[in-house]
């Protein structure tokens, strides 16, 4: 029987230039260990994360997507985290309809001291998403 | 050798104990504590006002006393005497002009211009003996009993006339081991028994002694050991009050360091006068083996 | 005086790369001119970097000053000089000149790429500054995550005491720090740089290091002896694999006479280095005195047979049943130089009648025979004579051979006897019977046939040239003790039949030889061991050994003898033992007594393997890093050199900038505070509370990491406290306190914070605004009033203090107290003040030139200051200084030659 190779889920990170992405340097800095799940990608702010470029990554093809961004309160750019937050709770309840989970697309806060919570949290999500499995959009179309 | 003594009122009454185990136990080392001749009393309290000079003079007298009779050392028992002596020794000694006044008062003795050292005690045992020499003499080695050292304010404060380091004491503490017994650590080792408000407010003194005490024993202790009649007042003679108003309150046996120490080196434990004290401090040395 | 003629040199010198030392520098550079940062740590950033956030804005510090800090480093007109300090400088305003001592990190920093390899296998942990004790760092560490550089340091203490106490120079720390990670094989290899026989010396050697041991002070020395039998039984127990031969790189034959441990150590140094060397010895079996003096029992022959085997295998020959008596022969064979270490292996007579009865035997010629494996027949009834590890040696291998009474004699006391004490205790459980104190002074026999021997009382007199007490005979009081064999061992003297008369000896019988480079009177010949020495302990004829081999090397180069020897090695002075619980040392589990009887087998069992990890995991690491190179081996990019000695610069700079910074007074300053875990200062607290901390921003208490729920701040410790500490207001406390308050009760929120305070002093922008946020918002309670006592009861501290708004006493039963400590200059920087010449005020902050209009000019023309090694404050004023000073400085850089109101010549 041929070896079921373990499934390596593939999320894409949008990740807020003044916080998450300064913790994701951090950790590297620390030399900490996470998955290399993650495809990290730098905007600005979280808030300038068009929801259509998560359902453009979902679509693409990735099993997960995480959007990272400042602590509430402490955005570099006032409220953006704020925006950010309410679209993605949208964005999730959509996503139900969709027939994919909503459980697949993550925002957490976290700031750029916090690179062991980075890393814990890159950890987190890939067990999340390697226990949810492929994307299911993956079986109904040739993605 | 012999050493000038002075003994203060209580301990020819209520601290006879203190006392009697004292001469016996300094007897035993080799020391006889001479009493000094036409002593009074101390005066109790050394007075803070600047200007209260008549006070001064029941000490200084006592320290004269001392001169008179060719001796330049004068030790006591009682932390009060020995704190109200040696700080009026100090102003004596320090104060030119309060010297003269006080001299030119007493024109009828011999000039007192701070001649005589005034020792307590454990100063003694610990400079002039020595705790290996106390060691070597002891014959009933206490058996670890496990006794808390309480050392009350008046040896150790102000900083001029302590004893031994303010905050963190060890005198007692060494005593207790070169004679055989543990001594147990307690955080109100240094903490005022509540001294003279007995007098006007006993109903603080309760409550300060059952907080000493509890410490001590939550912290392991069988005993107290100290060396203040009237920290022994507080602590020891007001205990039958204590257990009537503090339900986990059982008694806690308070001993006087030279009672100890007569105790280890075999002396006949009748100079203890421990009838003096409450409950039955013989009791624990009996059930402890240390006496038969 | 007017103006001072000669240029300026328009470089600046910058001391102290805290915030203020930072911002001096980039405002100098970003002005144009060069800047060199000096400061003593391997990074910069200061103490701003250890706090979690910053008041009142609660910006994290990383985050605002790394880009600062990188800036710092990557300036091309700041050269950038950490691990540094200013050792002399000369000079005045426009033309100082600075020597500045590089410290060595041990690591070559334009090679480290800061990855962190070596970090990992370094098995030592120290006390890490940064961390300020809430965690350790190893002995190789970068300071923190962002340093800049973003390099390794090595901290070397010196040398630990056991490792100067070794005459061989046996690296203990090192092998013990790699056993206490499990790492034998590699903890061997320690001992092996320096010499081959760690399964012998684990068991025979005198342990010197033992007595120097720091440990010793704390509760009872490492099992130093032990470990080191441990981890070469270990190999021996798995199986060694053949060791590559050495490439002899030289052409110079060396010989070497005597194949006991002098000569071997001597062989093992000389082939390692390239030499080709033959060991020539009398017997049929190498090892010397190791083989035919120690019993079996004691040293297994097995154990021997592999270390002796690894010399071998490393290419040096040996020649059994090769006597050898003039070394001047050798060298017309070829050989180039000689080492002689034949030892003392002849018996002492004793020169008493009757000593040549038959059934007298010499000790040594006695274990010879049942170590040759020769059965020595022996009567029941035995006396041995003499004290030592010869006689105790003899007595033991007696009673196994079944003997059924065997006694010591000894002239001494036992407490004089100079054999092992352990040895004497053993045998005496064995059942050899001690007779001290008492002399023998005829054998008797009868019709040829030893009955016994006559003894003499002994009575301790004065000290005799050796120090010990003199046995004086009591007449009249002979005794005689039936005996069928009589063994002695009063002593070993070297054989000196044929060797020739060149070679001078010394009065006591020894071979003649220099002390430090072992050189003989005879050319090319050296010598070492009992053979120099007289009969003394086997690590001592290995360390001759091992120094003739050095004069050898130098001698065969034409290298002069005795350049830089003998070797210095600076013992480590203060060993911290704060924190150090007292735990027993190991016990060594030995044979059980009936199965000792009758039998050789080895006495003395060794440790287990947990056991062996858990006595290593005892040592203090007295010298901080151990020397054990894992790092050197883990570093890919080869960066690590433990030979780099510090480096010296000189410099010429036109202006100096002080900002050295502060510290804060230690918390055992304080005699009403017990000492205690859970009591630590601010800098202690910041680094739980920072999210790149220890505990990533998780507010634990140190005692038993548990969340506190109620925590007491402090404020004013040491502070405004002209009797115990210093008189001043540090300025900074009330506000960093009541910040502390707030991020602990945003971490904690279910937590209570009190703030014991005199007054609240909030002086900046934004400050007032931030205490009301934390009384409205995080409900931090303010106390008024003074703590006098803190102490522990049981899971609590309990705190004593005064609210003297109600006039009440308070006692407050809290998880953990954080005190805000007086705020001092910098200790490390008293030195530099001297140094530099300039005034300072009796609390060690630097005096101004004038206090309100010149704050920023020391004492000195040309030397400013900026930041908190002028006086308290806080970091905004402090970046100000550091503007303000460089200020100074580009107005000095822009004058054509130093103008001053009163020219300082210095």
């Amino acid at each position: 029987m041929a070896e079921e190779k373990e499934f390596q889920p593939v999320i894409v990170g949008f990740f807020c230039n003044w916080c998450t992405a300064t913790a994701a340097d951090l950790a590297g800095t620390l030399r900490m260990q996470y998955p290399a799940n993650i495809r990290p990608i730098r905007t600005m702010c979280s808030g300038s994360v068009d929801p259509v470029y998560v359902l453009r990554a979902l679509l693409g093809g990735a099993d997960g997507v995480i959007v990272g961004g400042c602590t509430p309160g402490d955005c570099h750019y006032v409220s953006g985290n704020y925006k950010a937050r309410r679209r993605m709770a949208i964005l999730k309840t959509m996503l139900k309809t969709l027939g994919i989970e909503d459980d697949r697309v993550w925002i957490r806060w976290i700031s750029a001291a916090e690179g062991a919570k980075f890393a814990r949290t890159m950890r987190e999500v890939t067990e999340s998403i390697k226990k949810l499995g492929p994307n299911p959009l993956r079986e109904d179309w040739s993605i | 050798m012999d050493l000038s003594y002075y003994p203060g009122c209580t301990l020819k009454t209520a601290a006879k104990g203190l006392e009697d185990s004292a001469i016996a136990s300094m007897n035993a080392l080799g020391i006889r504590l001479v009493e000094i001749e036409r002593w009074n009393c101390c005066g109790t309290v050394y007075s803070l006002a600047e200007d209260d000079l008549a006070h001064h003079l029941a000490p200084v007298r006592n320290l004269i006393r001392v001169k008179e009779q060719g001796s330049d050392r004068v030790v006591t028992l009682c932390s009060f005497c020995y704190h109200t002596l040696k700080r009026a020794n100090l102003l004596v000694r320090n104060d030119g002009e309060k010297r003269k006044t006080l001299n030119d008062f007493m024109e009828e003795e011999v000039d007192y211009n701070g001649e005589v050292e005034v020792l307590h005690l454990l100063e003694v045992l610990r400079d002039e003996v020595g705790w290996e020499a106390i060691t070597e003499k002891v014959k009933v080695p206490l058996q670890g009993l496990k006794v808390a050292p309480y050392y009350g304010c008046t040896l150790l404060r102000p900083q001029d006339v302590a004893i031994d380091e303010v905050e963190r004491p060890t005198i007692l503490h060494q005593m207790m081991k070169s004679l055989g017994a543990e001594a147990v650590d307690f955080p109100y080792a240094t903490e005022c028994c509540g001294s003279f408000q007995i007098v006007g407010n006993p109903d603080f003194i309760n409550q300060r002694a059952w907080e000493i005490l509890s410490s001590a024993i939550r912290c392991g202790a069988e005993a107290i050991v100290l060396t203040c009649p009237l920290c022994h007042f507080n602590l020891s003679q007001r205990q039958p009050e204590l257990v009537k108003r503090y339900s986990d309150f059982q008694g806690m046996p308070v001993f006087y360091f030279t009672q100890l120490l007569a105790i280890a080196l075999g002396i006949d434990p009748e100079v203890c006068h421990f009838e003096l004290s409450y409950g039955d401090p013989f009791s624990l040395l009996k059930s402890r083996k240390v006496v038969s | 005086m007017g103006s001072i003629d000669g240029s300026i040199a328009r470089k600046a010198l910058i001391i102290g790369g805290g915030v203020a030392g930072i911002q001096a520098s980039l405002d100098i550079a970003d002005a144009g001119y060069e800047v060199i940062l000096v400061e003593r740590t391997p990074s910069i950033g200061g103490h701003m970097l250890q706090y979690s956030e910053v008041f009142p804005t609660l910006d994290c510090p990383q985050c605002i000053m790394t880009p600062k800090m990188v800036e710092v480093g990557q300036h091309p007109n700041i050269r950038l000089l950490t691990y540094s300090e200013v050792e002399s400088v000369s000079g005045k305003v426009g033309n100082f000149n600075v020597r500045i001592r590089r410290k060595t990190p041990y690591v070559e920093w334009d090679k480290c790429t800061g990855c962190g390899e070596c970090a990992a296998v370094c098995p030592v942990e120290v006390y890490s500054e940064y961390e300020r004790g809430v965690t350790a760092q190893k002995a190789i560490y970068k300071p923190f995550g962002q340093a800049v550089p973003a390099v390794f340091t090595v901290e070397k203490r010196g040398y630990s005491p056991c490792r100067v106490a070794c005459p061989a120079g046996v690296n203990a720390q090192g092998y013990i720090a790699l056993i206490s990670q499990g790492k034998f094989p590699e903890a061997l290899e320690v001992v092996r740089r320096t010499m081959p026989f760690a399964g012998v010396i684990g068991r025979v050697c005198t342990h010197r290091c033992e007595t120097e041991c720091e440990r010793g002070t704390v509760d009872e020395p490492m099992a130093i002896r032990t470990l080191k039998r441990f981890i070469a039984d270990y190999e021996l127990k798995a199986g060694r694999e053949k060791v590559t031969p050495v490439e002899k790189t030289r052409q110079e034959k060396v010989a070497v006479v005597g194949s006991g441990p002098a000569g071997l150590a001597c062989a093992y140094d000389l082939i390692r280095k390239g030499y080709p060397v033959t060991v020539f010895e009398a017997m049929p079996v190498a090892g010397g005195l190791l083989r035919y003096g120690i019993p079996e029992y004691r040293l297994p022959k097995n154990v021997l047979d592999n270390e002796i085997d690894y010399v071998q295998e490393l290419g040096v020959e040996v020649r059994t049943n090769s006597r050898v008596e003039d070394p001047g022969k050798l060298f017309a064979e070829g050989y180039k130089a000689v080492f002689l270490g034949t030892g003392a292996g002849m018996s002492q007579k004793m020169n008493i009648p009757g000593e040549d009865t038959p059934g007298v035997i010499h000790a040594l010629d006695f274990l010879k025979q049942v170590n040759s494996g020769d059965k020595a027949s022996l009567g029941r009834r035995v006396v041995v004579i003499g004290g030592g590890n010869a006689a105790v040696d003899a007595a033991r291998v007696a009673k196994r051979l079944g003997a059924d009474e065997v006694t010591i004699v000894y002239r001494r006391s036992r407490d004089e006897m100079p054999a092992v004490a352990e040895e004497v205790d053993e045998a005496e459980k064995e059942g050899v019977r001690l007779h001290i104190l008492a002399a023998p002074t005829q054998v008797l026999s009868q019709g040829g046939k030893l009955t016994g021997i006559e003894c003499l009382r002994m009575e301790l007199g004065e000290p005799d040239a050796s120090g010990r007490r003199r046995p004086i005979p009591v007449k009249g009081s002979e005794f005689i003790l039936d005996v069928d064999n009589v063994i002695i061992a009063i002593g070993q003297v070297v054989d000196k039949a044929g060797l020739p008369e060149e070679l001078a000896c010394t009065e006591r019988g020894t071979l003649s030889a220099d002390p430090v480079t072992f050189e003989t009177s005879m050319a090319g010949v050296f010598a070492g061991g009992d053979m120099v020495s007289g009969p003394a302990d086997v690590i001592r004829a290995i360390a001759a050994g091992k120094e003739a081999a050095e004069s050898i090397d130098r001698y065969l180069n034409g290298a002069d003898l005795c350049e830089g020897r003998p070797r210095q090695l600076n013992k480590v002075e203060e060993v911290s033992k704060e924190g150090v619980l007292p735990r027993s040392r190991a016990a060594m589990p030995m044979l059980d007594l009936k199965q000792r009887e009758r039998s050789f087998a080895e006495v003395e069992l060794g440790l287990d393997e947990k056991t062996a990890i858990e006595e290593a995991k005892r040592c203090l690491n007295c010298a901080g890093c151990c020397e054990c190179f894992s790092c050197e081996v883990a570093c890919e990019r080869k960066a690590i050199n433990h030979e780099l000695a510090d480096r010296y610069e000189e410099v010429e700079v036109g202006a100096i900038v002080v900002a050295t910074g502060f510290e804060l007074t230690p918390v055992k300053a304080i005699s009403e505070f017990e000492p205690d875990l859970d009591i630590l200062d601010g800098i202690q607290f910041e680094r739980i509370l920072c999210p790149g901390g220890p505990t990533a921003g998780v507010v634990l208490r140190p005692s038993d990491a548990k969340e506190p729920k109620e925590v007491a701040f402090i404020s004013c410790v040491g502070s405004r406290d002209p009797e115990h500490g210093v008189p001043y207001c540090s300025r900074v406390c009330c506000m960093y306190l009541v910040k502390q308050a707030m991020l602990y009760k945003h971490a904690v929120p279910d937590g209570q914070a009190y703030i014991f305070y005199m007054d609240i002093r909030t002086t900046g922008k934004g400050y007032e605004e931030f205490v009301q946020r934390a009384v409205e918002e995080d409900g931090v309670l303010y106390l008024r009033g003074r703590v006098s006592k803190i102490f522990r009861d049981g899971d609590k501290l309990k705190v004593w203090g005064a609210d003297t708004l109600t006039g009440k006493r308070i006692e407050l039963s809290c998880d953990l107290v954080v005190l805000g400590m007086a705020m001092v200059p910098d200790p490390a920087a008293r030195e530099l003040m001297r140094i530099l010449g300039i005034n300072t005020d009796m609390h060690g902050f630097i005096t101004e030139a004038h206090p309100k209009l010149r704050p920023l000019e020391s004492s000195v023309p040309g030397i400013y200051i900026a930041g908190t090694a002028q006086g308290p404050k806080d970091i905004p004023d402090s970046v100000a200084q550091g503007s303000g000073a460089a200020s100074k400085v580009l107005a000095l850089f822009s004058q054509q030659e130093p103008v001053l109101e009163k020219a300082e010549k210095r």
